[in-house]
């Protein structure tokens, strides 16, 4: 029995379009999340161009390694010493870049962004809300991704200095101790409120491809750089 | 659940900075009396607990670039004494083998977890804020939506598999797996035919 043609004509054209939906559906979902990691990295070398995510954030510091147009009543020029009333600092909101991260010898050189939000990690050293800024007497915790901003991390050692500038002073810190810790391990970052110490953080191995538990910390400790003197005058 | 228990407990005094950069306002005696509050242990059951750290730090982060009234700190310390005492009367659900038990806020009665969550709105509306909670996570946003703090781990995911690439490239890889099963029923069909035919 033959049957309509059009029907034919249907089927024909109907049938390998729902078997390609169906077999991508199914494809796409029992093995996304298995090889979803390696998609991503092709993702990333099948980009045309590198992905711009400027202009998503704040920005107070305005980069060339100067606070440009951020001058505050108190203070006509930034410093690396001294104090710095807490009044004048112009105070990071949430996604704000406020300063730059630097680290000569390795190549370090980020922006430094209060929050550490998903847009902040894609541009930048990106800040705990749960830590405080540079000056204040307190722990300055700071991730990064391991593939762009940070993957320069794995070629500091002790004694090297990273310097942080901000829209109100400039900072040093030399690095103490690097380590290998649980991303869940509290310990391996406290938050002090009486100890100024700045903690960078990054996945590890640099290499891994997906989710990785581990991270790679490195501590250093506060050189020089502005106290501010609200935090001054409590301590 | 842990997530849940620190959010709230701590949402009416958590927030990063408010939208919009200003300059520091140092720490007054309205938000001096929330911190110290923060800081003072109490007890639920047989235990004593302290809000932790990073939530303390966040708050302190917060009124440094803010300032809030006196009549502000009152509404976030009483809603804070209401939660205290809603955690304090559920302890039976709360504190296993001398430790606080994050998970035992799900067997609380839900009128309490309700009343909880209502506390905290309220002392996050004080201060011009909203809370928002799912089964991933805790966030608060400004009146506008944004969101001004997440309460989500402290440290984050910083590998590849976090950074934002082309979002398109999965529909390629679909249409490659749907074109080589086609190819494979086209295969199929063929042989079958080909061996009714013989």
């Amino acid at each position: 029995m033959n049957r309509n043609p059009i029907l034919n004509i249907v089927l024909s054209i109907l049938t390998p379009v729902i078997f390609i939906l169906l077999g991508g559906a199914l494809f796409y979902l029992g093995c996304t999340w298995t090889i979803g990691d390696p998609l991503e990295l092709a993702d990333t070398y099948l980009l045309e161009q590198r992905p711009d995510f400027s202009g998503r954030l704040d920005d107070i510091y305005g980069g060339e390694g100067s606070a440009s147009g951020v001058v505050s009543s108190a203070n006509t020029a930034l410093t690396d010493s001294g104090t710095v009333e807490l009044s004048s600092i112009q105070f990071p909101s949430y996604e704000t870049i406020y300063g730059q991260i630097t680290c000569a010898r390795i190549g370090l050189d980020a922006p430094l962004i209060f929050g550490d939000s998903m847009n902040a990690l894609d541009e930048g050293a990106a800040q705990s809300t749960a830590s405080f800024i540079p000056g204040y007497g307190g722990t300055i915790l700071a991730g990064g991704h391991n593939n762009t901003y940070f993957n320069c991390l794995q070629n500091i050692t002790e004694g090297d200095v990273i310097r942080i500038d901000t829209s109100y002073g400039q900072y040093a810190y030399q690095v103490s101790s690097v380590s290998i810790h649980d991303k869940n391990d509290s310990d391996a970052y406290p938050l002090s409120r009486d100890r100024e110490q700045l903690i960078l953080y990054t996945c590890y191995p640099f290499d891994a491809l997906g989710t990785v538990s581990n991270r790679y910390f490195v501590y250093a400790d506060y050189l020089s750089g502005p106290r501010i003197k609200a935090a001054a005058q409590q301590s | 659940m842990k997530k849940f228990l620190i959010g709230l407990l701590s949402a009416g005094m958590v927030t990063a900075s408010c939208a919009g950069t200003v300059f520091a306002a140092g720490i007054n005696s309205a938000e001096q009396r929330i911190l110290d509050q923060l800081d003072a242990p109490y007890t639920i059951g047989s235990i004593t607990v302290s809000i932790d750290q990073t939530y303390r730090n966040t708050a302190e982060n917060f009124f440094l670039a803010n300032d809030i009234s006196e009549a502000q700190a009152d509404t976030v310390l009483a809603e804070l004494d209401i939660m205290k005492e809603i955690l304090s009367r559920n302890a039976q659900y709360l504190v296993k083998d001398g430790d606080f038990y994050f998970e035992g806020l799900t067997d609380m009665p839900k009128d309490d977890q309700d009343a909880l969550f209502a506390s905290a709105q309220r002392a996050l509306k004080a201060l011009g804020f909203k809370l928002a909670v799912d089964d991933q996570n805790i966030s608060v946003t400004d009146a506008n939506g944004k969101e001004l703090f997440s309460a989500g781990e402290v440290i984050k995911s910083t590998g590849l598999s976090e950074t934002q690439a082309s979002s398109h490239a999965w529909m390629l890889y679909t249409g490659i797996a749907g074109v080589l099963l086609l190819a494979g029923g086209v295969c199929l069909i063929a042989k079958k035919r080909a061996a009714s035919h013989s």
